[in-house]
């Protein structure tokens, strides 16, 4: 590669840009300030980037290569389960992302994270979260709103081999929101090692007949865990103690063709919105915030989250709004 | 059986090319098949994954008719580049006819497109010497940070996959990104380039 760039890419927009053939002056204008231009700008970018240097691309591409070889493909990610029964027309069902929560603080680096196998539990220890942080006071909240009362998902339980295996429930009886939520409940199951380090954390929203099911763990998933079957995981390249971990964001394309994932995308930062999953006092839990007022992202998502029969709401008595952060 | 060998050098492919032997290609594929379809996938989205198979036989059809005469030091950059060509172009072809589908390029380079600035003075030239100037300031930088800025916006990675493979959060990748956009664009207008 020479770096030279074929002009490939820039005629065909030039091209394509006088291919129109607008039906009016206005509509020209239009067209002019909107998507065509908009397109052009980013094949303008994407060509630029093209032209980088080769020693740079090598670079970077080289450690690319060694990141993914150590991660494995989005295929061996596990997706949210859904029962079949519970699936209606609308396939498009939620899913959430953890932002950075909070045990206590030991990151992860290929130097001191133990690769294990077999994992089987044998202790459970209560999570602490630190205390003073946006996310600890409205789970904090949260915990105090939500009550005491407990639905465990048994069935999923009996079906992990885990033992030690504390099923803890958070959230329940959620009040059904201004916008029409109405969600039953939320429970969870949470996985230590022997040292007490989240392995993972299994959240089931149960919205209406419909089962959620979000796993969430720390690092690299489990191949086993396809297809919501934990019965076989064993947690291979699995790295534990570690401070920050994500929902696995998975769920079929929604009727107008987005996907959480793209909604995220192009939401991201500065954050309109988060969905947290969290330890308080060794208890999940779950909810949707928003930073910063309600924006039209925000608004967006949340309309999403609505049209997929799924939410977990942030209007909570006491809890103020932007204080998840 | 499973090929358990190490794959080739990308030497040993550019001779093998060289050579006009066919094992170029299957050497090719095993060392780069995944890379190349992730850079496919992230432009093109992986809704219709035949679009991304295309790009990639259209790859290594060019790089049998380009090699020789080229011979590229590194393949990954070679490989990269041509599906990238060939996956931004199929792109624009499928946004000629249907409604516009957001892929992950669409959404890092908005981002990158604050840095680079509008296409008001938008000469071949003065995108070959920002193209330049680009590398120049990735060349000052760590390899961390190079690492970050290609894989967002050379292979259009998403950000959760970025976090992923360096263990680190979203939140983190996202304010790193930030900075190296930042600094990029102090750079540019150092450099006399108008943002």
């Amino acid at each position: 590669m020479n770096g030279k760039a074929e002009p490939e890419v820039l005629s065909a927009a030039e091209a394509m840009a006088g291919s129109r053939s607008p039906e009016s002056p206005e509509s020209e204008e239009k067209m002019k300030e909107g998507p065509m231009k908009e397109e052009r700008e980013i094949l303008r970018v994407a060509e630029i980037l093209t032209q980088l240097d080769e020693d740079v691309l090598e670079s970077g591409l080289r450690m690319r290569e060694e990141y993914m070889a150590q991660t494995p493909p989005k295929s061996l990610r596990p997706r949210i389960w859904v029962p079949a029964a519970g699936v209606a027309a609308a396939a498009a069902l939620l899913l959430a992302v953890l932002l950075p929560w909070v045990l206590p603080a030991r990151r992860p680096s290929p130097e001191n994270t133990p690769q294990i196998e077999n994992v089987e539990p044998k202790k459970i220890v209560e999570g602490t979260a630190p205390q003073g942080t946006g996310n600890s006071v409205i789970l904090q909240e949260l915990y105090t709103v939500a009550g005491s009362r407990v639905t465990v998902a048994e069935n999923y339980a009996s079906q992990t081999p885990l033992t030690g295996a504390n099923i803890r429930t958070v959230l329940s009886d959620f009040q059904p929101d201004h916008l029409g939520a109405n969600y039953r409940d939320v429970s969870g199951n949470a996985y230590y090692d022997e040292h007490g380090d989240l392995i993972q954390a299994l959240i089931y929203v149960d919205y209406t007949n419909t089962v959620v099911r979000v796993v969430i763990e720390p690092g690299y998933y489990p191949a086993e865990a396809l297809g919501g079957n934990l019965s076989t995981a064993r947690f291979n390249g699995y790295e534990i103690g570690v401070a920050e971990f994500y929902a696995t964001v998975s769920v079929d394309p929604d009727v107008s063709g987005r996907t959480p994932e793209s909604i995220l995308a192009a939401t991201e930062p500065p954050v309109p919105y988060q969905v947290d999953v969290g330890m308080y006092n060794g208890s999940l839990g779950v909810l949707v915030s928003q930073v910063g007022g309600i924006t039209p992202e925000f608004r967006a998502v949340y309309n999403y989250l609505i049209s997929c029969d799924l939410l977990i709401n942030n209007s909570f008595p006491g809890v103020v709004p932007g204080s998840g952060g | 059986m499973k090929n358990e060998q190490s794959p080739l050098s990308d030497s040993e492919i550019v001779d093998l090319f060289w050579a006009r032997e066919e094992a170029a290609i299957r050497e090719t594929d095993a060392k780069y098949r995944r890379f190349l379809l992730s850079l496919a996938r992230n432009i093109l989205g992986d809704r219709d994954p035949q679009d991304s198979e295309e790009c990639l036989d259209e790859t290594y059809l060019a790089a049998w008719n380009t090699i020789p005469p080229q011979r590229p030091n590194s393949l990954a950059a070679y490989l990269g580049t041509i599906i990238r060509r060939k996956a931004l172009d199929l792109f624009q072809r499928q946004n000629r006819t249907k409604k516009r589908i957001r892929s992950e390029m669409t959404v890092s380079l908005e981002e990158a497109e604050e840095m680079i600035g509008p296409s008001s003075v938008e000469e071949e030239e003065r995108e070959r010497e920002l193209a330049a100037a680009i590398s120049a300031f990735l060349r000052s930088r760590s390899r961390e940070d190079r690492f970050l800025f290609v894989s967002r916006y050379y292979t259009a990675d998403s950000i959760p996959d970025i976090a992923q493979m360096m263990q680190m959060s979203q939140r983190a990748v996202y304010k790193r990104l930030e900075r190296i956009r930042k600094d990029l664009k102090e750079y540019l207008e150092k450099e006399g380039f108008t943002i």
